[in-house]
């Protein structure tokens, strides 16, 4: 499809009603029988559409971000009750090691936990929604590398591109690559995106910690405390551990 | 943390599109909503479908200028997601597309574009965008969004005249299509379904 100067000034034009009735006649001619005129005039007019409800599409992307994040919230919570006469176990078989120093590995081992998501996009109006469904389709059947090539797929400008540099870094912790894992969710920390800014912090304070940086992991716990969030408890515990 | 806002903190925060006064609501009415419709022999799905439907269509009416709240905000979220649950109950269709763009059809009604390309030209349209610098992005959404006057975009970004406004915006929606053209999806909008 071309791309005419003179003609986007016509379709405008037209679109305006700046065009006379002759004018107007003629332009309406020329759609039933140009196909790139027909085309081009669908995209003009789809542009100005979405530019004119350019702010009721980012509220929409918003909703449909906090949509994804409280999936992933619900099953961690859903799991923490299945398991909690376990935990009940585990916490009493912990405390026999209380004076025992965890190893890094240790630490990370007791505290991750991979994200089990089910995603949905009915109603979704977004074509990235469908690359981060299918990303995370992918995790979970463990097929890592998948996974990753379609949350590479989300545009760098894309309102869920912080979304997909997020689910890639918990992607690459399950592949064991840490270091990128690292470098992923400080992205997502820069980016202050709020939905998942705890989480990022949370994760890659866990990613140091395998990367043995101790300090900058500590950084994130104490983080996580000062700023009183869920992973509180678990930041403290983890920080007590390493002093 | 705050955890409660008063109804004009949640207006105003609406409008000025604040994530956390967003996120209250979602999260406030997540499960009302979810009650509501689960009684009313709908699923999980639908019901945040019928949220995220709700809170836009909120959205789409405190963003006019003259919007005033005539009740508390409950009330009034309250009979838009039972209104919205009525409507979608017995109409099939629910993309979220159909309020954004109602009229996704020329004006015979004949379908001239699939929903999937709407959509996808939209977000690929929404990428681009942010794409666009030397004022582009200024004179687009004031001529458009704003539905400001040459006039008014002339004098506001310091355009010689409303002639010079209007070349500008052309040339402007002009690039823009070009940097559709060269999304790396936009093969999948010109391709045959």
């Amino acid at each position: 499809m071309k791309n005419n100067f003179e003609q986007t000034i016509l379709i405008e034009k037209y679109l305006d009603s700046e065009l006379s009735e002759s004018e107007m006649k003629n332009f309406e001619k020329q759609l039933e029988t140009d196909v790139d005129l027909y085309n081009e005039y669908i995209i003009q007019r789809s542009i100005r559409r979405t530019i004119a409800n350019k702010d009721i599409i980012e509220f929409s992307n918003k909703l449909q971000e906090i949509r994804i994040h409280n999936k992933k919230r619900k099953y961690n919570v859903i799991k923490l009750f299945s398991y909690s006469s376990v935990a009940s176990l585990i916490i009493i078989f912990c405390c026999l090691y209380i004076f025992e120093k965890q190893s890094n590995e240790q630490l990370y081992n007791s505290y991750y936990k991979k994200f089990e998501p089910d995603i949905v996009t009915r109603g979704s109006s977004q074509y990235e929604d469908t690359y981060i469904s299918k990303g995370i389709f992918e995790y979970r059947k463990g097929n890592y590398k998948k996974a990753l090539q379609y949350f590479n797929e989300v545009s760098d400008t894309s309102d869920l591109s912080c979304a997909a540099i997020y689910f890639s870094a918990l992607t690459y912790m399950e592949l064991k690559d840490f270091k990128n894992a690292s470098l992923l969710l400080t992205k997502v920390e820069e980016s202050k995106n709020i939905i998942f800014y705890d989480d990022a912090f949370w994760y890659n304070g866990l990613s140091l910690l395998m990367c043995n940086n101790i300090e900058e992991a500590k950084k994130r716990f104490k983080q996580l405390i000062k700023d009183n969030t869920c992973y509180k408890i678990k930041a403290e515990e983890i920080i007590d551990e390493i002093n | 943390m705050v955890t409660s806002y008063s109804d004009r903190e949640i207006v105003k925060g609406l409008r000025e599109h604040n994530n956390g006064i967003i996120k209250h609501l979602y999260n406030k009415y997540h499960l009302i909503v979810q009650d509501y419709i689960l009684n009313n022999s709908g699923n999980k799905t639908i019901a945040e479908d019928i949220l995220q439907e709700s809170m836009i269509k909120v959205y789409k009416e405190i963003r006019k200028s003259d919007f005033e709240l005539k009740c508390s905000f409950d009330s009034y979220f309250t009979s838009i997601y039972k209104n919205t649950w009525k409507r979608n109950s017995r109409n099939s269709s629910n993309s979220l597309i159909y309020d954004l763009f109602p009229e996704t059809a020329d004006d015979s009604g004949k379908e001239i574009v699939s929903k999937k390309k709407q959509m996808l030209l939209i977000q690929i349209t929404m990428d681009q965008f942010k794409l666009l610098k030397n004022g582009c992005k200024e004179t687009l959404e004031m001529f458009y969004l704003e539905n400001a006057s040459m006039e008014e975009i002339a004098s506001q970004l310091n355009y010689k005249n409303q002639q010079i406004a209007k070349n500008k915006r052309y040339r402007c929606l002009w690039y823009l299509k070009s940097l559709i053209m060269k999304h790396k999806l936009y093969k999948q909008f010109t391709d045959e379904e």
